[in-house]
């Protein structure tokens, strides 16, 4: 369970989120929705801790998986040496992941479409496990395969007691989800 | 801990070259200066402990721009500060690979081209001295890199953050090297040096820290 008391959070001056108190309950999946720059993102990087609020607090909050929505860039690192190097950083071990990425363990990072290092960094939720999932547009660049994976990885992850938080500009896919709007149209 | 300091050398030298480019920048600036001194061997002889010291400066600011600004663009410093490591370790790792890639090949080169060019002024005190030098260089760069995170003129503003901070290992660093040929003892200069970088290595990588949970989680 997460419980947010009042939070209001800004960025450069700007309010993106005012006075927000809610509870998010285990096996829940929270969309974040909103046009480009309504605060997302910024959110999402308050809820982990990346931002200090302006007010307010976040209580309870689990252990979690912080996914950015930066890609990753096309260097001559391998998945397998970017993997080890987030299981050593968050102290878990880099198992078999759900995403296919096995043939392409050892294929450098610039040989990689956006497609396959989006798998490649999506691959991160397996290297612990946490029972919250912060995830900041993990659908981008994804063939229909591939957010087949990620729709079931979730499911599970829910179904298991977990807690997604998702900021994305594809809603439509988690139909069911609780939703909070950014920008014109919010609360 | 291992997998984190081998990304984080990878990034310095894998991706961008940068031991190679310490050893190249040194061994070109310094032929430079020979060709523009002259060939008299005995000014050459006298000037060369001072102009490796300085070239050694010159060189450890090339990987500067690289040392945070790669892991701020692709988020790794979220990463970095959401770890279960704390932050300052992490940081002495990035210190100690940006030494790997650049401090250690332009002590090397450094060390090398004294004997070459200068073989009275060469002691085995001096391959010391400028290691320490250049490890003292890495932490103060450290500092310059983390101070200038995110700023359009990173580059300039890290040359001019770092400068003065490196003028008394500089000082202290090229009166060692140079102190065979006054006849004097180097171990004077050589344990004011040690003292600095001792506590430079030792301080850079906790406000090094400080100033990168700042930059990045300041709204």
């Amino acid at each position: 369970m997460l419980m947010l008391e009042n939070l209001t959070i800004a960025r450069a001056g700007a309010i993106m989120a005012l006075n927000v108190t809610r509870t998010v309950k285990a096996g829940t999946v929270l969309v974040l929705k909103g046009p480009n720059g309504s605060g997302k993102t910024s959110f999402l990087r308050g809820l982990a801790g990346l931002l200090k609020p302006e007010a307010g607090a976040l209580t309870n909050a689990p252990s979690f998986h912080w996914l950015s929505a930066q890609p990753i860039p096309p260097s001559l690192e391998t998945p397998r040496e970017y993997l080890a190097f987030h299981a050593a950083l968050m102290g878990g071990q880099a198992g078999a992941s759900p995403f296919g990425i096995n043939a392409i363990l050892d294929t450098p990072f610039n040989r990689l479409s956006t497609g396959q290092r989006q798998r490649v960094k999506l691959s991160r939720l397996m290297v612990s496990d946490r029972k919250l999932w912060l995830l900041d547009e993990p659908s981008d660049g994804l063939d229909a395969a591939g957010l087949e994976t990620l729709l079931t990885l979730i499911a599970s992850h829910t179904d298991n007691g977990g807690i997604a938080v998702i900021a994305t500009h594809q809603p439509h896919l988690w139909p069911h989800a609780e939703t909070m709007q950014f920008g014109a149209g919010a609360a | 801990m291992m997998p984190i300091f081998t990304r984080m050398l990878a990034r310095l030298t894998r991706a961008r070259g940068l031991h190679t480019l310490s050893v190249v920048f040194f061994a070109l600036a310094l032929t430079a200066f020979v060709f523009g001194i002259g060939g008299n061997t005995s000014d050459l002889a006298n000037i060369t402990p001072g102009l490796v010291w300085a070239v050694l400066l010159l060189s450890s600011l090339l990987g500067l721009p690289l040392l945070l600004e790669t892991d701020w663009a692709d988020s790794t410093l979220d990463d970095f500060i959401l770890s279960p490591i704390p932050l300052p370790a992490l940081m002495a790792l990035k210190m100690l690979a940006h030494i790997a890639a650049t401090a250690l090949p332009a002590a090397i080169a450094a060390t090398l081209c004294v004997f070459a060019m200068a073989p009275d002024a060469f002691s085995p005190q001096l391959g010391i001295g400028l290691l320490l030098g250049g490890i003292s260089f890495s932490a103060i760069g450290m500092l310059g890199a983390a101070l200038t995170l995110g700023s359009s003129r990173a580059a300039t503003l890290q040359a001019v953050i770092v400068m003065p901070l490196a003028v008394p290992p500089l000082i202290f660093g090229a009166g060692a090297a140079g102190a065979p040929l006054l006849g004097v003892s180097p171990v004077m200069p050589l344990s004011m040096l040690a003292a600095f970088t001792v506590s430079a290595a030792t301080l850079a990588p906790f406000a090094a820290a400080a100033i990168v949970r700042m930059k990045v989680t300041t709204p």
